[in-house]
């Protein structure tokens, strides 16, 4: 999937934190850019490719390694929200709405909305099956990136 | 969409991750009210329209109050219920002029388990809306976008199917090939009045993504009706839909056919379910042109005599068929200009009518809808409809 002028993704799809180097606080020059995609640190999810992410991410996808999969967004404002829905789903969250309206009359909700990237990791740390994604400078020992997406808001933290 | 987010502390349910709590409620316009984390979910939408159809008097009505639950008690199973209100309350001086089909009623619009095996296979049991074209599955009002429905939505097959259907997605890149098919042998629940209803089908969906945001489907099916038994039908629809920045395009073709013609077909009996109608109907259903299949005596229609659909002399070479094509223009945000043309000829109608629609839509916020429209016929404008529709409904 092309991901745009400055998105590729890295080819560290299930690649752990400690594996990235990122055990504890991010170092800053790895903050600077990228999204990543996280589970709980012991759950068992692996994604393949971004392909994936985005059919489970319009809730198209149920189900992954055997779990049902829960994916959690950004609010619709939040930088990072806007770049993952516009890379990762080819769309914004607003041009999205009318196909979550039709969603919604058969029964099927967009992603859980989670105030904050923290919010995020503290979820999906505790939550089988869960999946989000943040800065790579709010990582830490709770979550295990699945995918590494180059591009993306610089991290405010 | 903040501000439609309301968290209610009430009961004893689950945790729910949107809110965060494990007691609490979570409603999000257009999202429903999720009972915490019990997988329960209660939603539905509300429409209320105004028409003003050439010579007839201006009719008002509350015309759908839907309320839609369905609970998920575990990972693989969903329920669904859907129930119509129809017409809450119609305008008197209407009432008389559209002949009783704006009386109030409820409507089962779905009913069906689910049983997820996979992304791949899920097996479903019910009543649940026949998943032919696109409209129909998909025919909320606040999630088209005009008032009235394309005729051959409307008329050309039942709108609904008690039976079982298995379903699934296979992968496509980042996108799912979607397929369904479905069987029923009769016995509907709660059949709608209006509708002549399956008495035996057969049929199957598929949708595919083919990029640059469109999206084609294909449906067929081979089916009776309970007011034709015996009269073997086969139907053939293809579909598509594209859409980027506020844009929208979007296309139905239908085609049904008597395949075997019914042997000396007994009359009805009295009371029995009244055949699908045709018509431009301003509304989904109840509206002045949702009419029972059209006898030439109910419709007045001259010219030559035609023999009736359902009979033994229905002519096997001449198909109901039709087609629509609709736009969707962005003018400003939150506005949409939309234009709809369409061709349709049912089987006892001795030439095709073809409806226009040139509409305005108004969406202030993703789940309001309103909406005003102008329709003209030709071909048959004293079977089609001319006038003006607008409408206002709200997803919840």
């Amino acid at each position: 999937m092309a991901l745009g002028g400055a998105g590729s993704i890295s080819s560290s799809i299930g690649s752990s934190i400690g594996a990235l180097g990122l055990l504890g606080p991010a170092p800053a020059h790895a903050a600077d850019a990228g999204v990543v995609v996280v589970t709980s640190a012991s759950g068992g999810l692996a994604l393949t490719a971004v392909d994936e992410l985005a059919r489970i991410y319009r809730r198209q996808q149920q189900f992954l390694n055997g779990l049902r999969v829960q994916p959690v967004n950004l609010p619709a404002a939040h930088a990072l929200r806007r770049w993952f829905s516009q890379q990762v789903l080819g769309s914004t969250p607003e041009e999205l709405e009318s196909y979550w309206r039709a969603q919604y009359f058969n029964g099927t909700t967009p992603p859980y909305v989670l105030g904050s990237e923290e919010a995020v990791m503290r979820f999906v740390a505790a939550t089988p099956g869960a999946l989000g994604y943040v800065a790579p400078c709010v990582l830490d020992r709770r979550v295990r990136v699945l995918l590494q997406l180059d591009g993306g808001p610089a991290c405010t933290r | 969409m903040a501000a439609g987010v309301l968290t209610l502390a009430a009961g004893k349910s689950r945790a729910s991750p949107a809110s965060g709590g494990d007691d609490d409620w979570h409603y999000e316009f257009g999202q429903g009210l999720r009972l915490g984390s019990s997988g329960l979910t209660l939603g539905g939408y509300l429409t209320a329209e105004v028409n003003r159809l050439d010579g007839a008097r201006t009719q008002l009505r509350a015309s759908h109050a839907s309320v839609f639950v369905w609970w998920e008690p575990t990972e693989q199973l969903k329920l669904l219920a859907e129930l119509d209100q129809q017409n809450v309350a119609v305008n008197v001086r209407a009432r008389g002029r559209i002949d009783g089909l704006a009386e109030r009623r409820t409507s089962l619009e779905r009913l069906h388990a689910t049983y997820t095996l996979g992304d791949a296979l899920a097996l479903r049991a019910g009543k649940f809306l026949t998943p032919v074209g696109r409209w129909n599955l998909q025919h909320a009002d606040p999630l088209v976008w005009t008032t009235s429905r394309p005729l051959l939505t409307l008329s050309a097959y039942p709108r609904n199917v008690t039976g079982a259907m298995a379903s699934g997605g296979l992968p496509l890149g980042a996108q799912t090939v979607n397929w369904a098919f479905y069987a029923a042998n009769g016995h509907e629940w709660r059949p709608d009045p209006l509708q002549d209803q399956f008495a035996q089908v057969r049929g199957g969906r598929a949708t595919w993504p083919v990029g640059a945001g469109w999206v084609l489907g294909a449906s067929v099916a081979r089916y009776e009706q309970e007011g034709s038994r015996g009269e073997r039908r086969s139907l053939q629809g293809l579909d598509a839909a594209w859409s980027r920045n506020g844009w929208e395009l979007s296309a139905e073709w239908l085609r049904t056919q008597v395949t075997r013609p019914a042997p000396a077909n007994p009359p009805p009996p009295a009371g029995g379910p009244v055949p699908t109608g045709v018509g431009a109907g301003a509304g989904e259903s109840g509206s002045l042109a949702q009419t029972a299949r059209p006898t030439r005596q109910a419709l007045d229609v001259s010219g030559p005599p035609q023999p009736p659909t359902g009979s033994r002399f229905t002519p096997l070479g001449r198909p109901t068929q039709g087609a629509y094509v609709q736009a969707v223009a962005p003018l400003a945000p939150g506005w949409f200009a939309v234009a709809r043309v369409e061709r349709y000829r049912d089987t006892a109608l001795p030439t095709a009518l073809r409806q226009h629609v040139v509409g305005l839509a108004w969406r202030p916020a993703a789940h309001w809808s309103l909406k005003a429209e102008r329709q003209a016929a030709s071909g048959r404008p004293d079977l089609a409809v001319r006038g003006w529709s607008a409408s206002a409904s709200v997803l919840f």
